[in-house]
């Protein structure tokens, strides 16, 4: 199975895409746990930005989902239209930020 | 302990003004406060002062235009709930014996620094570098709420409407103009589902009140407003799985103010609640216990919490209508209570209203889902 190696922080609860004991958003050392996810989760909620601070492109759509091991993610959405809350998403990285990808053909799971 | 009155009010209107100071505004209200009250400026005794964005030393430096440079000030910022812990701040002084008489005062001046919305200004937060905005962070909650419990787009709208409504007949109001559902869901769309209607403005304004001690209220010049229970609460981490269409931050400042005064919600006469977005109040009506979880759409609906309405939720026309001075708005709630409480609130009256409830919700941080919550119950 298609699985992830990430690192979660126990103080701030802050996920991020690598294998790291120190927390590189609190910044407190030795604090994170390493985690195997499936990548495969489902959109917790969900927004569709429209007015964003100058020089940044609108509209862009952002969410929160969650993974298996009861991680909660939020990352940017890869598209903006047909998003329902519930619907199954994939993780990916790039360049280290994350990205929740929809999955076409895919039944709500919730 | 001993009991602590509001002995008067003041409050500057609330808009965009752009040849006036922060300090200015700030002593408008102040002094609008002090005369409500009849009580000389060399009568206070300390000076808590609320604000977010200013700068610093807000406090001594209205004060100093004031003739009152040398009493003593406490500066407070709790980002929108600024005010609301001020008044908490300065209450437990003058409950605990310390002071007789004491000025709060909110105030601040946004018009001249934000363009367009308010982000998360915090730049370590990954959240804010992936585009999380403030209006967004309210949007995340909306659409969860409209999953998980059937709430509407006009449901949400109809909290615009409402409080734009109430906000025309509040001459201190920002927007004095009604809107409908449909120009209220047809305005531009910000963060899906929230339109521009949905959002607070950015304003400026100052609010003031005076607390005195129970020994003083007798003498003062109109009916003493007390201060019956307040609750503060900080927020709690959004990176873990939660429910996020519950604001459990509001349901744990409510539930300190309710066991202090008390009371319970469902004794409140009137309230005024943070509605910087129409989901918020939802949120905060649920929270509060003035409806079950998920019931906040329908109640809006229903009229309920309309004027004329079983509990009229921001008669002053709340922060959607009247403006969103971010350190003033704690404060300016308790101006807008202490009128309805004392029955002098006009066309805006609320019927033998006694028991006053004041939420107010400073966010900001994207990893919490709140700065500060403040409650405050007042009583006649």
């Amino acid at each position: 199975m298609n699985t992830l190696q990430i690192s979660q922080c126990q103080f701030c609860g802050s996920v991020v895409a690598s294998l790291q004991s120190d927390c590189a958003v609190c910044k407190q050392r030795n604090c994170t746990v390493a985690l195997t996810v499936n990548p495969i989760g489902t959109l917790y909620t969900f927004t569709v930005i429209y007015a964003a601070p100058p020089g940044i492109a609108t509209p862009y759509a952002i969410g929160y989902a969650d993974f298996s091991e009861r991680v909660r993610l939020f990352g940017k959405i890869s598209q903006c239209d047909q998003l329902r809350v519930g619907m199954i998403v994939q993780l990916f990285f790039e360049n280290g930020a994350p990205i929740l990808q929809p999955l076409s053909n895919n039944g709500d799971v919730e | 302990m001993r009991r602590v009155a509001i002995a008067g009010v003041g409050t500057t209107t609330f808009g965009k003004h752009p040849d006036r100071s922060l300090e200015d505004l700030g002593r408008e209200a102040g002094r609008a406060a002090l005369e409500d009250a009849r009580l000389e400026p060399a009568r206070v005794q300390a000076v808590y002062c609320g604000n977010a964005l200013g700068g610093g030393s807000v406090g001594q430096r209205v004060l100093a235009g004031m003739g009152m440079d040398a009493v003593p000030v406490v500066n407070i910022e709790a980002a929108c709930a600024s005010g609301s812990v001020a008044i908490r701040e300065g209450w437990l002084w003058v409950a605990a014996g310390i002071y007789d008489a004491i000025l709060i005062i909110g105030a601040e001046k946004l018009s001249n620094r934000f363009e367009g919305v308010i982000t998360l200004d915090r730049e370590a937060e990954p959240e804010t570098a992936l585009g999380l905005t403030m209006p967004g962070s309210y949007a995340l909650i909306a659409q969860r709420h409209i999953a998980e419990y059937g709430t509407t787009r006009q449901q949400l709208a109809q909290v615009s409407v409402k409080n734009h409504r109430h906000g025309c007949l509040n001459p201190h109001a920002q927007y004095q103009v009604e809107l409908s559902i449909e120009q209220v869901l047809e305005s531009r769309m910000i963060a899906d589902p929230l339109t521009l209607y949905q959002c607070c403005a950015n304003s400026d304004g100052a609010a003031a009140i005076v607390l005195v001690a129970e020994e003083f209220a007798a003498r003062l010049p109109h009916q003493p407003i007390w201060i019956l229970g307040t609750g503060l609460a900080s927020g709690t981490s959004m990176r873990r799985v939660r429910d996020i269409s519950f604001s459990e931050i509001t349901a744990r400042a409510g539930r300190m103010a309710y066991t202090q005064a008390r009371i319970s919600p469902q004794e409140v006469d009137v309230a005024e609640v943070h509605d910087a977005f129409t989901i918020g109040e939802i949120v905060a009506c649920e929270a509060l216990e003035f409806c079950k979880p998920g019931h906040g759409g329908a109640l809006v609906a229903s009229g309920a919490t309309a004027l004329g309405g079983a509990l009229p939720v921001n008669p002053s026309g709340g922060l959607l209508s009247k403006g969103h001075p971010v350190g003033a708005t704690g404060v300016a709630q308790i101006v807008e209570l202490v009128h309805q409480l004392r029955g002098e609130a006009g066309q805006r009256q609320v019927p033998n209203a006694e028991t006053g409830l004041a939420h107010t919700l400073g966010g900001g941080i994207a990893a919490l889902d709140g700065v500060a919550c403040a409650v405050t119950i007042l009583g006649s």
